[in-house]
């Protein structure tokens, strides 16, 4: 999935006001029903719709600069080192991809080849002006996160704090946390996740152990605690844990390493479908 | 070019409209009103009856009388006449085909496309056999529109200025809420909700519970067991609602409701409308969460709405308009006309889709969030409820065991956290996936939803790039040789109805030709009555005998003899002249 704000002709700073009148007019355009038969046009329209409720949905999401201090802020944590290093652009390009799983379930793959194609065509910028590093880091925190929203809460308040983690918001994510009475392992690994976001590291460490003493076989939350435990960016644990190094290798580009990673992550949350 | 018509399918009356002259405009069926019943009956005779003539006869044919057919669409329910077995979607069909004709015989043209209405917050199942009921009964089904969306846009077709609408929309047998951005060339759905089995048939039964209680307190006889007395108790229950609408207390009376020890019984009963808002208030509540949630999904206050519109004949009720107005704070339009809105809506739609109309498109939403079961019986939404439509979401699954080749998935729709809760589409089996260890396998799975609010599934091996074949098996929905069969059978039943109407046409001309020749034949000399006796014979025995290409011989004799005595003419008002001078 692209940018929304570039499907829809918009820059980023436009008002929600910007952005409909935009929508509209793209409407008018590529409907169906002013285009019968046209696939090609129901695609666009598809497409203008998912741009149009992520762009919404972001702009409602928070204020002029929603996302300055997603990961920046979190002193310590497992992104914290990426995040401080790279600072605004890292922050910005995660939260966008962010937005986007929120709005949509999971549009993770859709992301990476956006990445990747950025890096094919030897536009390593973006349309963001990220720094390659910027996007390469970003990557590999979507790949983490989006693993992580691919989950499915069946309790509402662990979605929402998961909606809160992804945008940063560690403090209303722990408080929203602390508020459920039921604590499974969903819970402690969240609990793990806006611990370390607030620099909790050692309260973290005994959640992210409960989440891997309630649920012994669920990659993530080893990922999780062994993240917590070497306190080192989560990129890296994914490179050296699942043994998908050899993809990256073969393809030699980082984002599809974290395309790797991230089907990892989704075959655990996947599994459950398989007979 | 043959026209197009839209449909408004409803549970308790139908009606249908027309482009003439870039304005709406409602037909009336042939029997002269502008909303039809959704009753299908079969007579004994083996006649099929649909709309008012239906409705009247029910009381005495109960067990082969259907009416509310909507309630069951999607469902595995089934009607059963003289042992054949039919779907809601071949009764809709019957519906739909009366409306067809009877636009076609008030346009004069013949009619194949058409626009048919939903409840918004119809399931994808629910959508599937509104469309099936249309094909079947030999329509091409150019869009399956919402209801309130519907509404909307016949009240905002011609009006420029932007607003922000709510359309509170209670029919006979669903409920819906939708609530409107219209601008000058674009009507935007921001929120939907409903509920699929909330509306007046169930005020009605609220009576008919009263009224049950009544007889069992006065007669000790409990009639919920008696067919054709629940029959006369639905109606005059429907009818005491209405009159509740205008007045403070309505009276019930039912005499010979049922047959005592003692004697008939009858039944007569007050009902004020403190008593009907009293039986039907958890009715009326019921509707407030719709409401309220859909203004919290479209992100508005009350006091933002411009306008508060009221469709269905249910809002009607005094007590769900009091609600309208103690939940928004808005007195409700009542500038269109809540029983015809609708099918307006469905046509100017149409019209879109044929290039009448230009310069408005609708965007509608889905209604109900879609998304698959995953472990622990948990749904996984992949689109959310108020997306717009057309929209598409993707999502990569792998396999969990090696060499696992086969993979089933539960498609879900609805906003149960529980799976098992929400309505599912249907599974469906991705196979032929190549043997591999377990998570290597990459299959993406798209899940579409047209403008139609109707889903669709493609699969492809992003390994190979192979696409996978994916059917989904619904549980209620007909499958496309049903649907073939359903076809055959539809023109079968019109092409018999056809032959039944002109077999009676032609009994009936035979008879006032036979009354002809009688008043013309005291005009005649003796010498000239042999050759029209002869005539008169011959067709009278035709018609005892039933052959219809014999009456038909008989009538054109007949007739060029009657035309020949010089006294006969095909003028109705000249006949009757004659058949007065008689006198």
């Amino acid at each position: 999935m692209n940018d929304p704000f570039a499907v829809l002709g918009v820059s980023s700073s436009a008002s929600e006001d910007e952005i409909k009148s935009a929508y509209r007019k793209l409407a008018k355009k590529y409907h169906p029903d002013l285009n019968p038969g046209d696939k090609a046009a129901e695609q666009k329209m598809r497409e203008v719709n998912e741009a149009y409720t992520q762009a919404l949905q972001i702009k409602k999401g928070g204020g002029s600069s929603p996302f300055g201090s997603s990961y920046g802020s979190s002193p310590g944590g497992s992104y914290g080192s990426s995040g401080s290093s790279y600072g605004n652009p890292y922050g910005y390009g995660n939260s966008y991809g962010s937005s986007q799983n929120q709005s949509s379930g999971s549009g993770y793959h859709y992301e990476y080849r956006y990445d990747n194609q950025q890096q094919q065509s030897g536009n390593p910028f973006g349309s963001y002006g990220f720094d390659p590093f910027a996007a390469f880091f970003g990557g590999a925190s979507q790949s983490r996160e989006t693993g992580f929203r691919s989950r499915s809460y069946s309790n509402p308040d662990l979605r929402s704090a998961a909606d809160l983690l992804r945008a940063g918001k560690y403090t209303e994510a722990m408080q929203l946390l602390n508020r459920v009475p039921q604590h499974d392992a969903d819970w402690h690994a969240l609990y793990a996740r806006a611990d370390l976001g607030l620099g909790n590291r050692i309260s973290a460490l005994d959640h992210a152990r409960s989440a891997v003493r309630m649920a012994p076989n669920d990659d993530e939350y080893q990922q999780l605690l062994s993240t917590v435990e070497s306190g080192r960016q989560a990129y890296h644990q994914n490179r050296s844990q699942g043994g998908y190094d050899f993809r990256s290798m073969l393809c030699g580009n980082p984002c599809l390493t974290c395309f790797a990673a991230n089907i990892l992550l989704n075959c655990c949350c996947g599994r459950a479908f398989w007979c | 070019m043959s026209k197009l018509i839209g449909i408004d399918l409803g549970t308790t009356n139908s009606c249908v409209s027309f482009i003439e002259n870039g304005r709406a405009v409602v037909i009336p069926n042939t029997e002269g009103g502008r909303t039809t019943p959704s009753v299908v009956a079969f007579t004994k005779s083996g006649d099929r009856l649909v709309g008012m003539a239906a409705k009247r006869q029910a009381v005495t044919n109960v067990s082969r009388t259907f009416s509310s057919v909507k309630r069951e669409m999607g469902t595995d329910h089934r009607y059963q006449v003289d042992g054949k077995s039919y779907t809601p979607q071949e009764i809709s069909a019957m519906i739909l085909q009366k409306l067809k004709s009877d636009a076609e015989s008030y346009i004069g043209e013949s009619v194949t496309d058409a626009v048919i209405t939903v409840p918004a917050y119809f399931s994808d199942a629910q959508r599937q056999a509104t469309r099936d009921a249309g094909v079947i009964a030999g329509l091409n089904v150019r869009r399956i529109i919402n209801e309130p969306t519907s509404a909307a846009l016949a009240y905002g077709f011609d009006k420029g200025q932007p607003c922000k609408i709510m359309v509170y929309d209670l029919g006979g047998g669903t409920f819906d809420v939708s609530i409107l951005e219209i601008n000058p060339e674009t009507i935007e759905v921001l929120a939907t909700a409903g509920n699929n089995h909330l509306g007046g048939d169930d005020f009605d039964q609220c009576i008919v519970g009263y009224m049950l209680d009544l007889f069992r307190k006065e007669h000790n006889r409990d009639l919920s067991s008696d067919p054709m007395a629940m029959q006369r108790l639905t109606e005059a229950a429907e009818k005491a609602k209405i009159e509740l609408s205008a007045s403070m207390e309505t009276t019930v009376n039912l005499p010979f409701l049922a047959q005592g020890p003692a004697g008939p019984m009858h039944l007569e009963a007050s009902i004020t409308r403190a008593r009907f808002n009293e039986l039907t208030a958890h009715l009326v509540n019921a509707t407030k969460g719709p409401v309220q949630q859909a203004l919290q999904d479209a992100g508005l206050k009350p006091q933002e709405l411009s306008r508060v519109l009221l469709v269905g004949g249910s809002t009607r009720i005094p007590a769900v308009q009091e609600a309208v107005r103690s939940l928004t704070g808005k007195e409700p339009a009542r500038d269109i006309n809540p029983d015809e809105c609708v099918a307006m809506g469905a046509c100017l739609q149409g019209g879109v889709l044929t290039g009448a109309i230009n310069s408005l498109v609708l965007i509608d939403v889905t209604p109900l969030s879609l998304g698959i079961e995953t472990l622990g019986d948990v749904f996984a939404k992949i689109i959310d409820r108020n997306t717009p439509l057309p929209c598409q979401h993707s999502q990569v699954f792998t396999t969990a065991a090696n060499f696992q080749t086969t993979v089933e998935i539960n498609v879900l729709q609805g906003e149960r956290e529980v799976a098992s809760a929400n309505k599912s589409l249907g599974k469906f089996r991705l196979t032929g996936i190549r043997r591999a260890l377990r998570g290597i396998p990459q299959i993406e799975v798209t899940f579409s939803i047209d403008t139609n609010g109707i889903v669709h599934v493609t699969a492809k091996d992003l390994g190979t790039n192979h696409a996978q074949d994916i059917t989904i098996s619904g549980s209620g929905n007909m499958s496309r040789e049903d649907i073939d069969r359903a076809i055959r059978d539809a023109e079968r039943y019109a092409a018999e109805d056809k032959q039944r109407k002109n077999q009676a046409q032609l009994k009936d001309k035979a008879e006032s030709l036979l009354n002809q020749a009688r008043r013309v034949r005291k005009k005649l000399k003796d010498a000239d009555r042999s050759g029209l006796d002869a005539a008169v014979s011959e067709l009278e025995s035709a018609v005892s005998s039933g052959s219809d290409s014999r009456i038909r011989d008989a009538v054109d004799r007949l007739e060029s003899i009657l035309n020949a005595a010089g006294s006969y003419t095909s003028d109705p008002d000249n006949q009757q002249d004659d058949g007065a001078y008689d006198a």
